[in-house]
């Protein structure tokens, strides 16, 4: 696939000038936009997409300085140049204060424009080149599904193909949206039956009555509904690893049953007196600090102690940022190919709300973002603007754009669903990823809020 | 005073027009063209006419100077 040619915006009063212009840089190999009033250009902005743009300052309508701002605005990564016939420092200084390239004067120095444009189009060719590195060094820097090279993830790589043989019990802990389920499916992976079964359960997910059920089964008649006998997950994972997600959430007496399990092997199905021996590797994770919940006497001590023989925290993504780039080319990938567009990556601009933006959901929020952007694109880079109207939580100083009139539905049209987003994500944020006390902050239920959580793709 | 910057701008912007067209020709041109001679000079005049216009700008604005004093 041959990249696409970057287009250049040539605003000028003097047809003469935008032709001279027009022939001078499309044998530079940019795609030519013409306007010949400022008016033009601004109409223009609104649908073409423009590298870079030669303004001319002196306009009857709109001037190139009012020209240069809305660009500034609309299209934040194009590169603009103002031409001038008569040079005044005034007006220099003002247009470089206004974020232009450059100020040329007229008659031109075509050197000059030469140099300049082939310095956006090997700006562009070198971000291309990066982006596509970037893609290649994903592959060499995953490891079960996660990617980094951060310190942090390298020693979590590490301990995970140290303890995967081995571990019986480990406790997974961070933050929502670090990838907790990703440490515990690579402790399977890496561990010594592969092939066995991994289960899930998520223990905030599941009715209080029907833990003991779920986890160890039931015979039949053991309750009204039991018609018929059901294996536990226990026994359904019997030589593979059982994943407790939210471990923190498990009620009290379902954590003395589940204590016992793990020390002796046994699991008993509700309603039968015999005992199953059963062997599986049981990695519970949770978000909560569960040293302090158990000095709270709201979780065993002595089921967190056994829990715990080997704990593995996940870092935030805000205290590993180094990995960003390398995540949002993995996603990239993952959704560019998901949606068949040519996308390469962000602009630098773009690059730095990624890196900068706080991520109070962690990597699976920098997901969601790319995906979202991915779908609201049409360009190989993703633009600033794309961008800060995709991050939920921008960084300080970043405003979203306003939603332009007669835009199709996008991501930063005000759609409830996203403003339900938002407004989730603010009190998951301030809970610290506690779901209870966000559910009970929202006035809904556990249950409700996790419907709403899988819906808004902010699970 | 405005007119005649007004008549500066337009007439730079009317020589760089001939001047930038006579460069892309000159580009195009292989070095053994006959014509390429005959762009030179055209060049060349408009370079020539560039520089009276900007001797006039200058003798404008001594004049202009001079009837304020």
């Amino acid at each position: 696939m041959t990249a696409p040619r970057p287009g250049l915006l040539v605003v000028d009063d003097e047809p003469g000038i935008v032709r001279l212009i027009k022939r001078f840089a499309e044998g530079m190999g940019f795609v030519v936009t013409a306007a010949e009033s400022g008016q033009e250009a601004l109409e223009k902005l609104e649908t073409e997409k423009a590298a870079a743009a030669l303004v001319d300052l002196r306009m009857p309508d709109v001037d190139g300085l009012e020209v240069l701002r809305r660009i500034r605005t609309a299209q934040p990564d194009c590169q603009v140049i103002l031409m001038t016939g008569h040079a005044s420092l005034d007006t220099a200084i003002e247009a470089i204060k206004l974020g232009a390239m450059d100020y040329l004067s007229k008659p031109f120095d075509f050197d000059r424009l030469q140099e300049l444009l082939g310095g956006v189009r090997d700006d562009i060719e070198r971000r291309r080149a990066l982006l596509a590195a970037e893609s290649r060094m994903v592959r060499q820097l995953e490891f079960g599904g996660m990617v980094g090279r951060s310190a942090a993830m390298l020693e979590l790589f590490d301990r995970i193909r140290r303890f995967a043989p081995h571990v019986r019990t480990a406790l997974v802990t961070g933050e929502t949206g670090t990838g907790k389920e990703l440490v515990a499916r690579a402790l399977h992976a890496s561990g010594p039956r592969p092939s066995k079964k991994f289960v899930c359960i998520n223990c905030s997910a599941v009715v209080e009555s029907l833990f003991e059920s779920e986890l160890f089964g039931h015979v039949r008649g053991a309750f009204t509904g039991a018609v018929e006998a059901k294996p536990g997950l226990f026994e359904v994972a019997d030589g593979g690893t059982l994943f407790l997600d939210e471990i923190g959430e498990l009620p009290l007496p379902a954590q003395a049953k589940l204590l016992r399990a793990l020390e002796t092997g046994d699991v008993q199905r509700v309603g039968s007196v015999d005992a199953r021996h059963v062997d599986v590797r049981v990695v519970a994770a949770t978000n909560r600090d569960l040293r302090a919940e158990s000095a709270a006497g709201r979780f065993r001590e002595d089921l967190f102690y056994r829990l715990s023989v080997v704990e593995l925290n996940v870092t935030p993504l805000r205290d590993r940022r180094e990995d960003i780039p390398y995540l949002t080319a993995a996603f990239v990938r993952e959704f560019a190919g998901r949606f068949g567009k040519p996308i390469l990556g962000p602009t630098p601009a773009a690059e730095r709300i990624l890196l900068t933006a706080p991520w109070p959901g962690n990597v699976r929020e920098l997901r969601n973002t790319i995906e979202r952007i991915c779908i609201v694109t049409d360009d190989r880079l993703f633009t600033e603007k794309d961008t800060a109207a995709c991050v939920t939580s921008l960084p300080p100083g970043v405003s979203p754009p306003a939603a332009s009139a007669g835009a199709t539905r996008t991501a930063n049209s005000p759609l409830l669903a996203d403003a339900e987003r938002q407004h989730i994500s603010r009190v998951l944020h301030g809970t610290a990823g506690n779901k209870k006390a966000a559910a009970k902050q929202l006035g809904v239920s556990r249950r409700s809020l996790y419907r709403k959580l899988d819906r808004l793709g902010l699970r | 005073m405005n007119d005649d910057r007004i008549f500066l701008h337009d007439m730079k912007n009317m020589l760089g027009i001939i001047i930038g067209f006579s460069n892309l020709l000159l580009e195009g041109m292989p070095e053994e063209d006959p014509h390429r001679g005959d762009v030179d000079e055209i060049r060349l005049a408009a370079e020539g006419a560039i520089a009276l216009l900007a001797r006039w700008s200058q003798a404008n604005l001594d004049r202009v100077k001079g009837d304020t004093r």
